[in-house]
């Protein structure tokens, strides 16, 4: 199964770039415009990266992550931001962003590793259920999706 | 005084010329009215003493003649005269004479006369003199009013600069994320389809030099786009870190404090030719200031002192001195960041501070890093200089006031 992605971003080009790219690198991936649509993504495919921009009309990236850690604590969210302050970066912190990657990207291997490190993580803690399964069989699996 | 004595009487002028010169004057004399104006214009006598009836140019019309010439000074005239009619001597003071003496004259009145010449000519003098000193400290503090009024002029300018340069790095970060973007995964497209490529194209055995020639070439190319990327990239940056300026996170800070992870943060930069030297004040007082900016301000005049010395020592056991030094001098805290590079030439003092100012090749510096730190450093109040150091090298000094 393919690793899905949500790129969200108001600008059309990046969202196409980053999609482009990533799929390439053999991702599924998903595009949305801002933070409303992103969850609307969310909820029709199980997705397991997010990377999200900050500044977007209608939602924006701040409420985002906090609507995921919310709604879906089990996907990780990566912030890009092109306007970089202490008080945006600590927010993407506090609501539990993996890391927050500052545009123009320069060097796209930074958001490359930040989502290999998230899901070397999610598949990480599936092989811990996998194990626990194989242990006891009663265990019902194929709830992590969220 | 230096006084003119012309008078056509050969008896009456060494009379005259004998007793100022007993009074201690300096005389010079002269017979004939053409020869006085002569000798005004070469002496510049502070007192003249006119015969009333001279040949070819009389006592009256010298007067005017002097009173004409803008180019002299103050001269008090007295004329010589041997009668009183009201008529004359009214014609005589319009010409422009002080005094006038009927001979024959006593001694004494006479002395008197000329001294009260003396007098006058003296206040006339110190007047002048200090006209003169007005008029040197009217122009001094013109200047000084010009200069500060094309500082402020500029200080405006660079406040307008920076706003709008703060805004253009928003505008052209997306377009540059994009363009750097795609340049990588072309980059990567490259990569994965020039051996299967290169295995058609020896295949086919057509075209094959010009193929090649692309082949070898696009890398390149991508790699160019990619450079101009990251130089706009790291320009884009250095606005951006300008344009943050006090976004209410100052609290007490102690500078030393900040010199140190400055000096962490340029360990890469500074450790394989440079020794640094601290000399920093203990229990120095605390400034009132976001320690993230101070950091970038030391940061910036590191690695500055850095690069400088980088290219000043070659050699290999060569090693440059970065000097910082920190003190409390009255309600101030100073900042001294010392080098031993080539320092700053002296015509390029005044420009270092100018946005895209920079003596670094276009790859390693964009000209922004002492424009920040100057703003930086003017957000907290404080002062920045530079000047080059007798021994050699730069050296920089900044002066914050203590927090209250």
């Amino acid at each position: 199964m393919k690793v899905r992605l949500l790129i969200v971003d108001d600008e059309s080009e990046i969202r196409e770039m980053l999609s482009r790219h990533f799929r390439y690198l053999g991702f599924d991936v998903g595009t949305a415009a801002d933070g409303i649509e992103a969850l609307e993504k969310l909820a029709e495919a199980k997705t397991e990266v997010v990377v999200t921009d900050i500044m977007m009309p209608r939602m924006d990236g701040v409420d985002l992550l906090r609507a995921i850690r919310d709604e879906y604590p089990m996907v990780h969210a990566i912030a890009v931001t092109g306007y970089v302050t202490l008080d945006n970066a600590i927010a993407c912190m506090r609501l539990g962003a993996d890391t927050c990657i500052f545009k123009p990207l320069e060097d796209l291997g930074e958001l490359e590793e930040a989502i290999a490190a998230a899901v070397g993580q999610l598949k990480h803690w599936q092989e811990k259920l996998k194990m626990l399964q194989a242990m006891n069989p009663a265990v019902s699996g194929g709830h992590h999706g969220r | 005084m230096k006084i003119l004595v012309a008078e056509s009487d050969t008896s009456l002028r060494s009379l005259l010329v004998s007793s100022l010169r007993g009074w201690g004057h300096k005389v010079v004399t002269v017979e004939a009215g053409r020869k006085a104006w002569e000798s005004i214009v070469q002496h510049h006598p502070d007192i003249a003493l006119l015969d009333w009836a001279m040949p070819r140019l009389d006592g009256i019309n010298l007067c005017r003649r002097i009173r004409k010439e803008e180019n002299l000074s103050y001269i008090y005239i007295i004329m010589l005269t041997s009668g009183e009619r009201h008529q004359d001597i009214l014609a005589g003071f319009s010409a422009g004479m002080d005094d006038y003496i009927v001979r024959p004259f006593n001694k004494d009145i006479f002395r008197c006369r000329v001294s009260v010449g003396a007098r006058v000519a003296q206040y006339d003098k110190e007047l002048t003199g200090k006209n003169e000193e007005l008029r040197t400290q009217i122009a001094k503090i013109e200047k000084l009013a010009e200069e500060r009024s094309k500082q402020l002029v500029h200080a405006e300018r660079m406040a307008t600069v920076g706003l709008l340069s703060a805004g253009i790095a928003h505008e052209i970060n997306n377009p540059t994320a994009f363009i750097a973007g795609n340049i990588q995964t072309l980059e990567r497209f490259c990569e994965d389809l020039e051996p299967l490529l290169r295995e058609q194209i020896s295949a086919q055995g057509e075209n094959t030099h010009k193929m090649e020639f692309i082949l070898e070439e696009t890398p390149k190319i991508i790699g160019g786009i990619r450079n101009g990327v990251t130089r706009i990239s790291h320009i884009v940056r250095g606005l951006k870190g300008f344009c943050c300026k006090n976004e209410n996170l100052e609290a007490a800070c102690d500078i030393n404090t900040c010199i140190k992870q400055a000096l962490d943060l340029c360990h890469n930069a500074l450790k394989y030719h440079i020794t640094v030297e601290q000399n920093l004040a203990e229990a120095l007082p605390y400034i009132k200031a976001d320690p993230q900016q101070i950091d970038q301000v030391l940061v910036n005049l590191f690695v500055n002192a850095a690069d400088a010395m980088k290219d000043h020592f070659k050699g290999e056991n060569e090693r440059g001195i970065l000097s910082i030094e920190t003190k409390s001098v009255e309600n101030t805290v100073l900042v001294t960041v010392g080098d031993t590079g080539p320092g700053i030439p002296e015509n390029k003092l005044n420009d270092i501070w100018k946005p895209f100012f920079t003596t670094k090749p276009p790859d390693r510096g964009t000209g922004l890093g002492l424009f920040t730190v100057n703003g930086l450093v003017e957000s907290h109040d404080g002062r920045i200089e530079v000047n080059n150091k007798s021994s050699g090298g730069a050296e920089f000094t900044i002066t914050f006031p203590m927090a209250s």
